[in-house]
C-alpha cells in the first residue's frame, strides 16, 4: 500500500535524526515501500499466485571515515531508534576507510510524469487472471500443436525515498507491469519452444494476445529442430538476446569493476574498438525506457554517453567510486556499487527481415539462457540459446535448430557488428528503477561450441 | 504467536479454504568484507514478516506482509483467499496435497559458538590478515578481497491440519579471492562460498581463512605463467568443491519434481528427467549413488522440518546409477500420486511461497584414495574451484569453467593449467564416472544462494562430495577461442 511522499520522507528523516543524535557525522537513509503481485502460470493453468507488502529502511551511519550499513523492514519508531543504535554499535569498532570522502551533496531533481499508473497499482487478481487467460487462449488458438503455455504477469507499485544529512531529500513513486511467456508445442514426438514478453509502467499497455501469439508462432516454428555442425556463424540476435548480452557488457561499464581492474574497459578506454555503428548511453530520464528521476543515493539521472561510435568513453560512478577518481557521481548508485541502469543502444535502419536477407549462412537467435562470464577482462561469456533458434541460408530462414552453446568474447561480437535494428524493445530487469531499450542486431560472427538434444 | 497463526488459519477456513498455512519468519544476517586489507563493508540486516497460503476450490493463493499484527493478518488472509479464487478460474484440476502427519515440534541448529556474539573486531582482524597474506607475496597480486557471512532464520510454521513448528537455523561461511595481473594476463583464485555450513562460528574458525587466502594468492601468481588448457577428449578428475556445483546443477535441479512437471517452464526450465524415467532410467554409472539428505550434520541444507512442516529426510535420488526418486513437496508429490513428500518444500523468506528445493544433495563416497585415482590416470586433467557455470534449461548440456587445473600424464601431476573448461551431456557424463574418492576425501560443501522461482528466491543448500573421475570428457581453454 502506498504511504505517500510525506510519510516516506518523515520515516527516513526520523532514522537520519536518530543517527545524528548518536553522534553520526553524516547519515543516509533509503526507504523502499512496495506492493507486488505476481500471477504465474504453467501447463496452461495458474499454479502460483502471490502478493507481497514490504517496507524496508537502509541506514548508512558515518562516523568520520567509518561507515556501517544496517537495514530493517520494521519501521515502528522504537525499531528505527534500534536500527540507528545498531549502526552506531558497529561503526565504533571499525577502522577508518581512507578512500571515503563524503556522502553526496544534494543536487536539484526534476520530477518525471507518468511513472505511477493507477491502473497498474489497482490491477486485481481477477484482472490478472483474465489477462493470463487471453494470452493462453490466443496461443492455443494458433495451432493444436501448442500444448503448454507458461509465464508470469507481475504488477508492482513502489515508493523510494532517499535522505541524507547533507540535504539530499528525494522521493518518487512508480509502477511496473510485466508479462512474459514460454510456449511449448508438441507434434509427432518432437517439441518446439517460443518466448515473448513486454514491460511497461502501465499494465494496460501490455497486450496479452499479441504476446501469446508471438510466443506460439515461435514454438510452432521451432518444431522439428535439427542438429548442426558447431562453429562460427553469422547471427541475427533478437532484442531478448541483445538485452542479456548488454547486461554482461554493462558490468564492465561500472567504475567499481574499472577500479578493481576486472573490467574489459581497463584495456580499451578511449580506443577505437567496436564497429562505428555501436553507440551506447544511459538515460534515466528518457520515458521510452523505464525512466526514474534519481539513483539510490538520491542523485539525479541524466543522459550519459558510454560508448560513442565504437569508442568506450566512460564508466558510471556512485559517490564513493567518484571521490576515489576525483570525479562526480554520475547518478548510478546501486545496491552493490555503481552500475548502468537505463541503457540505450543507438538504433540503425535495418528491419529484422532485412537482417535475415543479408545473412548468407547464419543463425537467428531469440534469447539467451544461463549466461556466465568465463573471463571478465576479455568479456568471454558462455550460455545457451533458448526458445527459438533457426538456421538462415541465402537470406531465408531454412529450419529450426536445437539449442546451441556459445562460448565467445562479446567484445568480438560488437567489433563485428554488421547491422542494427530500427526498432527498440523495452526490457525490464531492475524492478521499478530501470531497464534498457535495445534493438535486434546482426553480427558477422559468433562462436558456437556445443549443442543440446532439444 | 500461536494465537496469530490460529487467526490466519481460522479466517482462511471460515472463508472456504480446505487447507491453510502460515509462516512467521525473522531473518538476521551479517556481512563483513575487506578489500586490500581495508574494511570495505559491514552490514547488518533484519527482515521479518509473515505469509499466508490458502487452498480454495482446488487452487492456491498467497499473500504476505512485513507488519505482524492481528488486523493485517486478517486482511492478508482475505487477500490470499481472493487471489486463490482468481487462480481457480483457470484451473484444469484440483491441487491434491500428499498426506503429511500433523506435527508439534521444534528444531535448532546445533552450534558451539554463536556467530552473532563474536565481536566484529575479531572477525575483521581475520579478514584483514587474509588480505595481507595475499598482497605481501608480490606486487603482481593487485586485489585481495575477503568476506564473512552469518545468517540466522527464526521461523514458525502452522497449518490447518494441526501442525505448529518453531525452528532456528544458523549458518555461516567465509571467502577470499586473490587477483593477479601481469605478463599480459589476468587470473583470479578464490577460496569460495561453497564453504558455508550450518553451525556456529566454529565453522569459520576451522577454515583458517588467512592460510587459505595465502594459498589462493600463490596459485593466482602461478596461473599468470601457466599454460593454457589443452583441447581434446580426456579423463577429468574433478575436485570436491567443483564437483559440488556439478552435482547441484546436473543432479539437484533436474530431480526437482516441480520442474519435471513443467512448473518452471517459463523461467528456471524443465527437466530431461521426465516422470516416465523414474525408477528405470540409467542416470550414471553403477558407482554413482546420490541422496537428498536434510539430516546430515552441518549441511547447508540441514533443518528439522521443511516449510510445509514435513520432517527432514534422507532419500535416495540415484541408486547404483539408476534415477529412483525426485525431490518433492506436498503439491507435486500429490500430483504425481507419490505416497508422501520428500520434505523438500523450502521458502527463502516470509514473503515467498515454498518451492521444491534441494536440501543436501550428496554424492556418496566411493572406495578410491585420491593419489591412486591420479596414479591410475594415463592422460587427463584435474580441475578445481568454479569460475563459470552454465547449463541448458532441461539440464542436459553443461559447461563449467574452473580456476585452476593440472595436467595428468602417466599417473602424475605435471603442468599447471589455466582457463580449463569442461563440457558434456548430463547422463553420458555421469555414466562415465568410474572412480569416486573415499570417506577420507568426502566433504560437505554449500551453495548459499541457489536461485529459482518468480518472484526470485535464493536458497541455501548443501552438497557432499569427494573428488571423482570422469572418462573421455571434452575439455578446452575458455579464453583462446
Amino acid at each position: 500500500m502506498i504511504r505517500g511522499k510525506e510519510t516516506c520522507l518523515e520515516l527516513a528523516s526520523k532514522a537520519t535524526e536518530e543517527a545524528l543524535k548518536l553522534g553520526a557525522t553524516q547519515a543516509e537513509v533509503r526507504l523502499t515501500n512496495s506492493t507486488s503481485y505476481l500471477t504465474r502460470f504453467a501447463g496452461s493453468t495458474i499454479h502460483q499466485n502471490v502478493g507481497e507488502n514490504n517496507t524496508s529502511l537502509t541506514l548508512r551511519f558515518v562516523l568520520g571515515k567509518r561507515i556501517s550499513t544496517v537495514s530493517s523492514n520494521d519501521v515502528r519508531p522504537e525499531s528505527i531508534k534500534g536500527l540507528a543504535e545498531r549502526g552506531y554499535k558497529i561503526v565504533r569498532v571499525l577502522e577508518e576507510d581512507p578512500e571515503f570522502i563524503s556522502l553526496p551533496e544534494p543536487q536539484p531533481i526534476s520530477g518525471l510524469e507518468g511513472l505511477f499508473v493507477k491502473e497498474t497499482a489497482e490491477c486485481t487478481p481477477d484482472t490478472r487472471a483474465e489477462m493470463v487467460e487471453a494470452l493462453m487462449d490466443e496461443a492455443h488458438s494458433l495451432s493444436p500443436s501448442v500444448k503448454e503455455v507458461a509465464g508470469a504477469l507481475s504488477v508492482t507499485s513502489s515508493e523510494l525515498a532517499v535522505i541524507n544529512s547533507l540535504g539530499v531529500n528525494a522521493y518518487s513513486r512508480a509502477t511496473s507491469a510485466s508479462l512474459s511467456t514460454t510456449t511449448i508445442s508438441r507434434e509427432a514426438g518432437v517439441e518446439g519452444f517460443g518466448t515473448a514478453g513486454d514491460v511497461s509502467r502501465n499494465v494496460k499497455d501490455l497486450d496479452p494476445a499479441k504476446i501469446g501469439r508471438e510466443a506460439a508462432e515461435r514454438s510452432v516454428g521451432s518444431l522439428g529442430a535439427k542438429m548442426i555442425e558447431v562453429g562460427e556463424y553469422e547471427v541475427v540476435f533478437e532484442p531478448y538476446a541483445v538485452s542479456s548480452a548488454m547486461g554482461f557488457l554493462s558490468s564492465g561499464l561500472s567504475a567499481q569493476s574499472y577500479q578493481d581492474g576486472t573490467s574489459w574497459m581497463c584495456d580499451l578506454m578511449g580506443e577505437k574498438v567496436f564497429s562505428e555503428q555501436f553507440t551506447v548511453w544511459d538515460d534515466g530520464r528518457d520515458l521510452s525506457g523505464l525512466a526514474f528521476p534519481f539513483d539510490l543515493e538520491g542523485i539525479p539521472k541524466r543522459k550519459f554517453m558510454l560508448i560513442e561510435e565504437g569508442v568506450p568513453k566512460a564508466v558510471v560512478y556512485d559517490s564513493y567510486t567518484a571521490h576515489k577518481d576525483g570525479e562526480k557521481s554520475t547518478g548510478h548508485a546501486g545496491v552493490r556499487g555503481p552500475s548502468p541502469s537505463h541503457l540505450f543502444i543507438k538504433r540503425g535502419d535495418a528491419t529484422k527481415e532485412e537482417m535475415i536477407e543479408e545473412t548468407k549462412k547464419g543463425l537467428l537467435v531469440t534469447s539467451f539462457w544461463y549466461v556466465r562470464t568465463v573471463h571478465s577482462r576479455k568479456l568471454v561469456i558462455t550460455g545457451m540459446t533458448r526458445d527459438g533458434t533457426w538456421m538462415i541460408g541465402d537470406g531465408e530462414i531454412k529450419y529450426p535448430v536445437k539449442n546451441l552453446r556459445f562460448t565467445d568474447s562479446l567484445l568480438k561480437t560488437f567489433v563485428n557488428l554488421d547491422l542494427i535494428g530500427k526498432e527498440g524493445k523495452r526490457r525490464g530487469g531492475r524492478g521499478i528503477y530501470g531497464g534498457m531499450v535495445v534493438p535486434a542486431i546482426k553480427a558477422k560472427t559468433f562462436l558456437f561450441t556445443g549443442q543440446t538434444e532439444y | 504467536m500461536e494465537d496469530l497463526t490460529q487467526k490466519a488459519i481460522e479466517t482462511a477456513l471460515s472463508s472456504g479454504a480446505t487447507y491453510a498455512d502460515m509462516r512467521i519468519v525473522e531473518i538476521n544476517s551479517q556481512n563483513i568484507s575487506t578489500r586490500n586489507g581495508k574494511l570495505r563493508n559491514v552490514s547488518l540486516g533484519k527482515n521479518a514478516g509473515f505469509g499466508v497460503r490458502v487452498l480454495i476450490d482446488g487452487a492456491w493463493g498467497f499473500s504476505s506482509n512485513c507488519k505482524i499484527t492481528p488486523s493485517i493478518i486478517e486482511r492478508m488472509t482475505l487477500e490470499a483467499v481472493k487471489i486463490a479464487r482468481a487462480s481457480a478460474k483457470l484451473k484444469k484440476k484440483d491441487v491434491r496435497l500428499a498426506p503429511a502427519k500433523p506435527i508439534r515440534g521444534t528444531y535448532k541448529t546445533p552450534l558451539q559458538k554463536d556467530p552473532f556474539e563474536v565481536p566484529f573486531e575479531e572477525k575483521i582482524e581475520v579478514l584483514i590478515e587474509a588480505d595481507k597474506r595475499v598482497l605481501s607475496q608480490s606486487d603482481l597480486l593487485k586485489v585481495s578481497t575477503s568476506s564473512m557471512r552469518s545468517y540466522r532464520e527464526n521461523k514458525i510454521f502452522a497449518n490447518s491440519e494441526g501442525s505448529y513448528i518453531t525452528q532456528e537455523i544458523t549458518w555461516c561461511g567465509a571467502n577470499s579471492r586473490a587477483v593477479a595481473v601481469g605478463y599480459g594476463e589476468y587470473q583470479d583464485r578464490s577460496f569460495d562460498g561453497r564453504n558455508s555450513r550450518t553451525g556456529g562460528y566454529e565453522i569459520i574458525e576451522k577454515i583458517d581463512l588467512p592460510e587459505k587466502a595465502e594459498e589462493s594468492g600463490k596459485e593466482a601468481l602461478k596461473l599468470l605463467t601457466a599454460r593454457n588448457c589443452p583441447e581434446g577428449t580426456m579423463d577429468v578428475i574433478i575436485g570436491g568443491s567443483q564437483l559440488a556445483l556439478q552435482v547441484h546443477e546436473s543432479t539437484g535441479h533436474p530431480m526437482e519434481l516441480d520442474r519435471a512437471l513443467g512448473a518452471e517452464a517459463a523461467y528456471a526450465g524443465t527437466s530431461f528427467l521426465t516422470t516416465d524415467k523414474m525408477g528405470k532410467f540409467r542416470y550414471g554409472s553403477e558407482k554413482v549413488n546420490i541422496v537428498a539428505d536434510a539430516t546430515v550434520p552441518n549441511g547447508l541444507g540441514t533443518f528439522g522440518y521443511d516449510d510445509e512442516g514435513v520432517p527432514a529426510q534422507k532419500v535416495y535420488l540415484v541408486k547404483e546409477g539408476i534415477f529412483v526418486n525426485y525431490l518433492s513437496d506436498r503439491t507435486y508429490a500429490g500430483e504425481l500420486g507419490l505416497p508422501s513428500s520428500s520434505g523438500a518444500a523450502r521458502a527463502s523468506g516470509w514473503n515467498r511461497i515454498p518451492l521444491v528445493r534441494m536440501t543436501n544433495i550428496n554424492l556418496l563416497p566411493g572406495t578410491w584414495d585420491f593419489d591412486e585415482m591420479v596414479e591410475e590416470t594415463k592422460r587427463g586433467i584435474y580441475v578445481e574451484t568454479n569460475r563459470s557455470w552454465s547449463i541448458d534449461d532441461k539440464r542436459l548440456n553443461f559447461q563449467f569453467g574452473t580456476q585452476i587445473a593440472y595436467l595428468i600424464e602417466k599417473g602424475e601431476f605435471t603442468d599447471l593449467i589455466k582457463n580449463a573448461v569442461y563440457t558434456g551431456i548430463t547422463p553420458q557424463f555421469w555414466g562415465s564416472c568410474d572412480a569416486i574418492g573415499n570417506d577420507k576425501h568426502w566433504h560437505m560443501w554449500g551453495t548459499p544462494g541457489c536461485g529459482k522461482g518468480q518472484p526470485g528466491q535464493g536458497m541455501y543448500v548443501g552438497h557432499g562430495t569427494a573428488p571423482a573421475r570422469f572418462r573421455n570428457t571434452r575439455v578446452f581453454s575458455g579464453v583462446t577461442r
